[in-house]
C-alpha cells in the first residue's frame, strides 16, 4: 500500500463530518455505558440500522466512539455504585469504589478515564503498526488454511466463553447451522427458505444481531420483577484538588502500570473470544503482585484502578487485529463492527487493505481521534453521565425496544425482519438461561458463509483424500492446534469443575 | 431432571429432526461431487447430535437453573408478536406508545413524567429523527 492512500485515509477521517460521528458515538457510548446493563454492545446494534444513511467512514466512525466510549462510562456505575456499567468495568470497582467511598469519586474516575484512554492508544498505534503487515502474510493463506484457523477461532472461542467447551461447540454449530439459510454460497441453491422470499439472501443480519443481543439481554432483564428505587449519587462540592483531580506525580508514577495493562490487554486482544474482562483482571492481579504495598489494593489503590481499566480498554483496539487482517472477529463489539463492514458492502478480511486501502486507514484515523475525544468528553461530561445513574430502567428498556424495533425495520425494510428478530430475541434468551453463549453463536453466524466456502474449496483441492491435507502444512497446523485447544481447554474445565465441586 | 442433561438430550433430538425432517424437506438435492448444499447442513446437524450426546452424558451436577419468570417472558414476547401483527395495519410509529406505555407500566414505573417522556416523547423523537431528519420511511 503507498503513502498517498495511507494519507488520503487519515485525512478522511480529520473532516468535519467524521468527526462528529465519532463524537456523537463517544458521547452515546459513555451515557450507555454510564448506565448498567445497556452498554455499548447493545447501543452498538441498535445503531448499526440507522448508520446505513451514512458514508461507511461515519458509520464505522460512529460505532467505533460508541465502543470505546462504551469502556470510560461503564467505569463510572462501576466506581459510584460498585455496580459496573459494563463486565469489563468489574475488575476497576475493586479499587474504584472504596476509594469513591473515601470521598473521592471524582478522582477514581479520572484514573480510570486516563489509564482508560492510555490503554486504548496504545493498542491502536499497535494496530495501525502490524495490521497492513500482517494482511499481507494473511493474503498467502488459501482456503484450507483459512478454514484451520476459523476452526482455531471457533475452538479458543469455545473453550474460553460460556458454561463449557461442549456448550460453546453447540453455540458455534447452532450458528453456522443459521447462517445456511438462503441460498448456498457453492451452488446458490435455496435452502430452508420454505416459500419465504425474503429468506433467499439469508437471514438478515440486523435482526439476528439486535435480537440476540438487545432484545434477548432485555428480556432477561424484565424476567425479574422491577422495583423502582433508585440509588442515590453524590458527588462533593468543594472539594480540596488532591481529593478530586490526579497529579502529575500520580499519573507519572502508575506509568508502567498503564503500559502493563496496555500491554496485557494487547496481547488478550488479539486472542479471540478472550475478552476486556480477563485482561482487566490479569492486569490488576499482576500490578497488585508487584507492587510494593499490596495490602492496599481493594481499599482504594489508584494502581488498581489504573492496572483494570489500562488492560479493559487495550482489549478494544487489539481485537480488531485479527478483524482486519483476518475478517475473524476476535470480541462481539469487532463481529457488530464486521456486520456494519458487511452491510456497508465490504467484505472484511485482509484484502480489504487492498480494495478499501483508504477506508481502512481512515477507520484507524477515526479510532486515533475517538480517543482524543473520548478523553476530552470524559473529563467534561463525568459529573453529567454521574447524575444519568438515576435515569428510570423503566424508561431506558422501553425506549431501547423502541430503537430496535425501529432500527430492524429500517434496515430489512419491513416488519418481517423484526419478526426474525423477536424469533431470535427468544432463541437468544432461551440459550442464555441454559448457559448457551449467544456471542459464539452470532460471531459463528458472521462466519458461516466464508466457512462454507472455505470447506468447499478444501474439499475439492485435496480432492475427499486427507492425506492431500499434509501439503498445507500451515493449515494443518491450525487444524492441530484447534485439537489441541480443545483438549487443553476441556482438562482445565474438567479440573476447575471437580474443584468447585469438591469445595462444594 | 438435571437440566443440562435435559438441554443436551434437546440438542441431540433438535439434531435428528434437522437430519431426517427438515433437511430433505428445505434443501433441493443437486447432483454434483464436492459439497453439495445438503452436505455442510447434514454435518452440522451430526454435530449437534454427538455434541448433544457428549452433554447429556457429561452433564454437570451443579447445572444451571431452570430459567425464571417464565410468565412474565410469555407476556412480553406475546406483546410483542401482537405489535408486530397490528403494526401491519396501522404503522409501527402509532402502535409504539401503547408498546412502551405496557413496558414501562409492566416495570411498574408510576411516575407521570417519566411515563409521559417514555410513551410521548421517545416515539415523537424517533419520528423526528427517522422520518423528518433522515427522510427514511417508518415501518
Amino acid at each position: 500500500m503507498d503513502l498517498v492512500t495511507m494519507f488520503a485515509g487519515l485525512s478522511d477521517a480529520f473532516t468535519l463530518t467524521t468527526i462528529l460521528y465519532v463524537l456523537l458515538g463517544v458521547v452515546i457510548g459513555q451515557f450507555v455505558g454510564a448506565i448498567p446493563g445497556i452498554g455499548p454492545v447493545m447501543a452498538m446494534a441498535i445503531t448499526i440500522p440507522f448508520s446505513f444513511v451514512l458514508s461507511p467512514l461515519a458509520a464505522i466512525g460512529l460505532l467505533i466512539g460508541i465502543n470505546k466510549g462504551g469502556l470510560v462510562g461503564g467505569a463510572i456505575p462501576a466506581v459510584l455504585m460498585n455496580t459496573p456499567g459494563t463486565p469489563d468495568a468489574a475488575a476497576t470497582a475493586q479499587d474504584g469504589y472504596p476509594l469513591s467511598q473515601k470521598g473521592k469519586p471524582l478522582k477514581a474516575m479520572k484514573m480510570a478515564l486516563y489509564a482508560s484512554v492510555t490503554g486504548d492508544i496504545f493498542a491502536d498505534i499497535l494496530l495501525i503498526t502490524i495490521a497492513a503487515p500482517l494482511s499481507i502474510i494473511a493474503l498467502q493463506m488459501g482456503p484450507v488454511e483459512v478454514l484451520g484457523l476459523m476452526i482455531g477461532a471457533f475452538a479458543v472461542i469455545a473453550g474460553l466463553i460460556g458454561d463449557s467447551i461442549i456448550k460453546g461447540i453447540v453455540s458455534a454449530i447452532l450458528g453456522l447451522l443459521v447462517a445456511t439459510v438462503g441460498s448456498d454460497p457453492q451452488h446458490f441453491t435455496p435452502r430452508f427458505v420454505f416459500q419465504w422470499f425474503e429468506l433467499y439472501d439469508g437471514l438478515p443480519l440486523a435482526s439476528v444481531a439486535i435480537g440476540m443481543l438487545a432484545i434477548s439481554e432485555i428480556l432477561k432483564k424484565l424476567s425479574k420483577r422491577f422495583e423502582t428505587s433508585q440509588s442515590v449519587i453524590c458527588i462533593p462540592k468543594n472539594q480540596p484538588r488532591e481529593d478530586r483531580s490526579i497529579s502529575l506525580k500520580e499519573f507519572w508514577t502508575s506509568r508502567f502500570v498503564y503500559l502493563r495493562g496496555a500491554v496485557i490487554g494487547s496481547l488478550i486482544g488479539i486472542i479471540p473470544g478472550v475478552g476486556s474482562t480477563a485482561a482487566a483482571y490479569l492486569s490488576y492481579g499482576l500490578t497488585k503482585k508487584a507492587s510494593k504495598e499490596p495490602e492496599t489494593f481493594g481499599k482504594g489503590n489508584i494502581q488498581g484502578i489504573a492496572a483494570a481499566e489500562s488492560a479493559n480498554s487495550a482489549v478494544t483496539g487489539a481485537s480488531m487485529i485479527p478483524l482486519f487482517t483476518l475478517g475473524i472477529p476476535g470480541s462481539i463489539n469487532a463481529a457488530l463492527i464486521i456486520s456494519a463492514l458487511m452491510i456497508q458492502g465490504f467484505e472484511p478480511g485482509p484484502l480489504l487493505f487492498e480494495s478499501q486501502g483508504q477506508l481502512v486507514y481512515g477507520l484507524f484515523g477515526a479510532m486515533l481521534i475517538a480517543n482524543v475525544i473520548n478523553f476530552v468528553v470524559g473529563l467534561l461530561g463525568l459529573r453529567l453521565w454521574s447524575r444519568i445513574l438515576v435515569a428510570p430502567e423503566s424508561f431506558i428498556y422501553s425506549t431501547s425496544i423502541l430503537l430496535c424495533f425501529v432500527g430492524v425495520g429500517l434496515a430489512t425494510g419491513g416488519l418481517f425482519g423484526v419478526a426474525v428478530m423477536l424469533i431470535f430475541a427468544i432463541l437468544g434468551y432461551v440459550m442464555m438461561s441454559f448457559g448457551y453463549s449467544t456471542i459464539i453463536f452470532i460471531i459463528a453466524f458472521f462466519l458461516g458463509p466464508r466457512f462454507e466456502s472455505s470447506l468447499g474449496q478444501t474439499i475439492t483441492l485435496i480432492d475427499g483424500d486427507l492425506i492431500k491435507l499434509l501439503d498445507y502444512p500451515i493449515g494443518v497446523f491450525f487444524f492441530v492446534a484447534a485439537m489441541f485447544a480443545i483438549w487443553r481447554l476441556s482438562k482445565e474445565r474438567y479440573s476447575d469443575r471437580n474443584t468447585s465441586q469438591a469445595a462444594d | 431432571m438435571n437440566i443440562d442433561r435435559f438441554s443436551g438430550a434437546f440438542i441431540a433430538l433438535m439434531g435428528l429432526l434437522m437430519l431426517y425432517v427438515v433437511i430433505p424437506f428445505g434443501v433441493e438435492s443437486v447432483d454434483v461431487s464436492g459439497l453439495t448444499p445438503k452436505t455442510f447442513p447434514v454435518w452440522l446437524s451430526w454435530l449437534m447430535v454427538i455434541a448433544g450426546v457428549i452433554q447429556f452424558i457429561a452433564a454437570n451436577k451443579s447445572a444451571v437453573k431452570m430459567p425464571s419468570g417464565l410468565l412474565r417472558i410469555v407476556f412480553l414476547c406475546s406483546s410483542f408478536a401482537l405489535v408486530i401483527y397490528v403494526s401491519s395495519f396501522t404503522g409501527f410509529i402509532f402502535i409504539s406508545p401503547v408498546l412502551a406505555f405496557v413496558l414501562m407500566y409492566f416495570m411498574n414505573e408510576r411516575r407521570p413524567l417519566w411515563l409521559g417522556l417514555g410513551v410521548f416523547a421517545v416515539p415523537i423523537g424517533i419520528w423526528l429523527i427517522v422520518d423528518v431528519m433522515l427522510g427514511r420511511e417508518l415501518i
